[in-house]
């Protein structure tokens, strides 16, 4: 089509303003509902991803139990209780050669922590060992963390997050400043040695409201039980090796709990979590944009409407046109041409009603932008205004010009 | 372009507007030409037979009360419609078995329209109503432009070319139709009833132009049913009932029944 049909199609368009406004109104929300829909999709993925993430990269969590789904007889043995002896088990090179770290998790439940007069209770209180900071992806912010000799020793010391540093000193003090104390931990007085840089919430938690002990300094004085142990984090070497971890931790586990079975303990691979997260978010997304989609479709039937609406008040216009050497092509082109000008000009406001709307947190979600959906939405649009478009302006085309001439 | 058309008048060739036409085949020739609306029993005979011919240069006024077929004629004659039966060659071409859009192409390039009603585009400016036919013929933009103030000059409008239809006068708007009729440079220029719904200072306008477009060498074809309109004629064509009841120059007595000897004697239409 050329220039001069998109010049008649746009005059067509002003002509009646209202009504076209109102049907591109119609395109407009299924473009933005698009937009939006699958960036909430994708905004909620990303929240889930670096909930994940936040995790550690190539880490297994090894725990006692399942997480309640599956069939747990009473009839079933207890849960399995790890212990000292499978870490030691799985720092064994021959027996997990797949496994890079592994960091044993103890929780004290229920300390607070205390510091010229202000006190606090953090969210996660671990005796654990001088890995478990790197393995989660945690940086120093000021000191250093605990040592292995600092476990291996009983030290009193203690590595603290921001969110903790902050409550004992005031939120306007620098939490740096906390290294070097002496804070009272129960009926412990322990060292700052270090306080983690932030990392920021995971979606769920907040990641700094945390407190690092020795795990033999936890179980000496903060109630922890000696050779138990809640938790064990295992690192693979590398992203191609969490699978063969899992197999080694699995077997190692099956070999020293003679009695445990598949709902008694729990690895969990963060690879394939990943994935399956990916997955079902997938879907999700696909299903929000469906849902806008057919939103866009109804928009389409609007167009339609219209441009019927169009031809019959416009059937003496066509008839002059005919007369005066219009050929069937040239009246089909001008009303095809009307129809996807006027569903594309509702598609671009959609576009720019989307990305606005884009970025605002919609029911907790920090919407994602997508390139593609921006793509796709316009292209659906076109491909909207040219379908319905083709049979008002088919319509147009075959009217018979000495009775187009007649219409009044 | 269409094969069947020949390159008497091609829309693309510049030139004067009023080019003076040589050849010597007629512009309209219609042979037995019968037009019959409907089927059987309501079948209604809006022509008979009817055999005319004009030439080049011609001025004719084709006149007849209302239901005497003058409408039928106009509208075969302009190729909007087929006849039942018989042949029609216009400007050479027999427009038989053309189809929709070779028809589309022969009233482009070959007839010039006038209406009663102007039957302008609304809400588009006198140059564009001029240059639409010209957008149909492919004419290029600058060139277009050119021709189509041309054609409006020619009409006494060249001050009028950024109105739109409901800022011109009745007379104006016609005029801006006769301007649309010649901006092609068709071999006939064809009017149906074009004074109807003009008052009587525009009427003369118009009917002005019409003669002055003939002086300058162009066929023009008026259908109308007031004498006012066929005065103006060099020849002037009455139909009753579907057949030509005479065909008399202008100033002479029209003459009832000369030609009925030619004719068949009027006959119900074989169901």
């Amino acid at each position: 089509m050329n220039l001069e049909s998109i010049r008649m199609a746009l005059k067509g368009i002003a002509a009646n303003r209202l009504r076209s406004s109102l049907t591109m109104l119609g395109i407009m929300i299924g473009v933005a509902a698009v937009i939006v829909l699958v960036a909430v999709g994708s905004g909620s993925a990303a929240k889930n991803r670096k909930a994940l993430e936040s995790l550690g990269s190539n880490t297994l969590t090894v725990a006692q139990g399942g997480f309640g789904f599956g069939n747990r007889g009473g009839t079933q043995s207890a849960d399995l209780r790890l212990t000292d002896g499978d870490v030691t088990a799985m720092s064994d090179p021959t027996q997990a050669p797949s496994v890079r770290a592994v960091v044993p998790v103890a929780n004290v439940r229920g300390a607070t922590v205390s510091f010229e007069g202000a006190s606090a209770t953090p969210a996660q209180v671990l005796g654990t060992n001088d890995l478990y900071a790197a393995v989660r992806s945690y940086k120093v912010g000021a000191g250093s963390l605990f040592t292995a000799d600092d476990v291996a020793n009983d030290a009193k010391v203690v590595v603290v997050g921001t969110t903790v540093a902050k409550n004992l000193l005031g939120t306007a003090a620098d939490p740096n400043t906390l290294v070097g104390s002496e804070v009272q931990v129960g009926a412990m007085r322990l060292t700052v040695v270090g306080v983690l840089a932030s990392k920021g919430t995971n979606g769920t938690q907040d990641q700094d409201d945390i407190m690092l002990i020795p795990l033999s300094t936890a179980r000496d004085g903060l109630g922890a039980a000696p050779n138990r142990i809640d938790q064990i984090i295992v690192q693979a070497r590398g992203a191609g090796y969490t699978d063969s971890a899992q197999n080694e931790v699995t077997q190692v586990l099956l070999q020293r709990h003679k009695s445990a079975t598949s709902n008694s303990y729990l690895v969990l691979n963060q690879a394939s979590l990943l994935q399956t997260q990916d997955a079902s978010n997938r879907t999700f997304t696909v299903l929000l944009g469906a849902v806008a989609a057919i939103s866009l479709l109804v928009g389409g039937i609007g167009v339609m409407n219209i441009m019927l609406v169009t031809v019959t008040e416009r059937t003496r216009e066509i008839g002059i046109r005919k007369a005066i050497g219009a050929r069937k092509a040239n009246v089909l082109g001008q009303f095809l041409v009307e129809a996807v000008l006027l569903s594309m000009l509702g598609g671009l406001l959609g576009v720019a009603a989307g990305i606005i709307g884009s970025h605002f947190t919609i029911v907790g979600v920090k919407p994602v932008l997508e390139t593609y959906s921006i793509a796709l939405s316009l292209a659906v649009a076109f491909g909207v205004g040219l379908f319905f478009g083709i049979y008002p302006a088919n319509r147009a085309a075959s009217l018979r010009p000495i009775d187009a001439l007649r219409y009044e | 372009m269409s094969q069947t058309l020949d390159g008497a008048a091609p829309a693309t060739a510049s030139g004067a507007l009023a080019r003076p036409r040589t050849a010597r085949r007629p512009v309209v020739r219609l042979e037995q030409i019968t037009k019959v609306y409907g089927m059987g029993e309501t079948s209604v005979r809006a022509l008979w037979k009817v055999s005319l011919t004009i030439a080049r240069g011609e001025h004719v006024a084709i006149m007849g009360a209302s239901g005497s077929g003058k409408s039928t004629l106009m509208q075969i004659i302009g190729c909007l419609d087929a006849p039942t039966a018989g042949q029609y060659f216009l400007d050479g071409v027999d427009v038989h078995d053309l189809d929709d859009d070779q028809l589309a192409e022969i009233r482009n390039l070959k007839i010039g329209f006038v209406f009663q009603s102007f039957n302008l585009i609304p809400r588009t400016t006198a140059l564009s109503n001029v240059e639409l036919p010209l957008i149909y013929a492919g004419v290029k933009k600058a060139e277009r432009r050119r021709r189509a103030a041309e054609a409006l000059a020619v009409v006494g409008l060249s001050d009028r070319l950024d109105h739109t239809p409901n800022q011109l006068s009745g007379g104006q708007q016609q005029r801006v139709a006769l301007a649309r009729a010649i901006v092609t440079d068709p071999a006939m220029i064809l009017a149906d009833e074009p004074t109807g719904a003009l008052d009587s200072r525009s009427t003369h306008e118009v009917l002005d132009l019409f003669e002055r477009l003939n002086n300058e060498g162009r066929t023009v074809v008026v259908i109308t049913h007031e004498d006012e309109v066929a005065h103006r004629a060099k020849r002037v064509v009455r139909l009753r009932d579907g057949r030509v009841m005479s065909d008399t120059a202008a100033g002479s007595p029209p003459v009832l029944e000369t030609a009925a000897s030619v004719l068949p004697p009027p006959r119900e239409v074989p169901a």
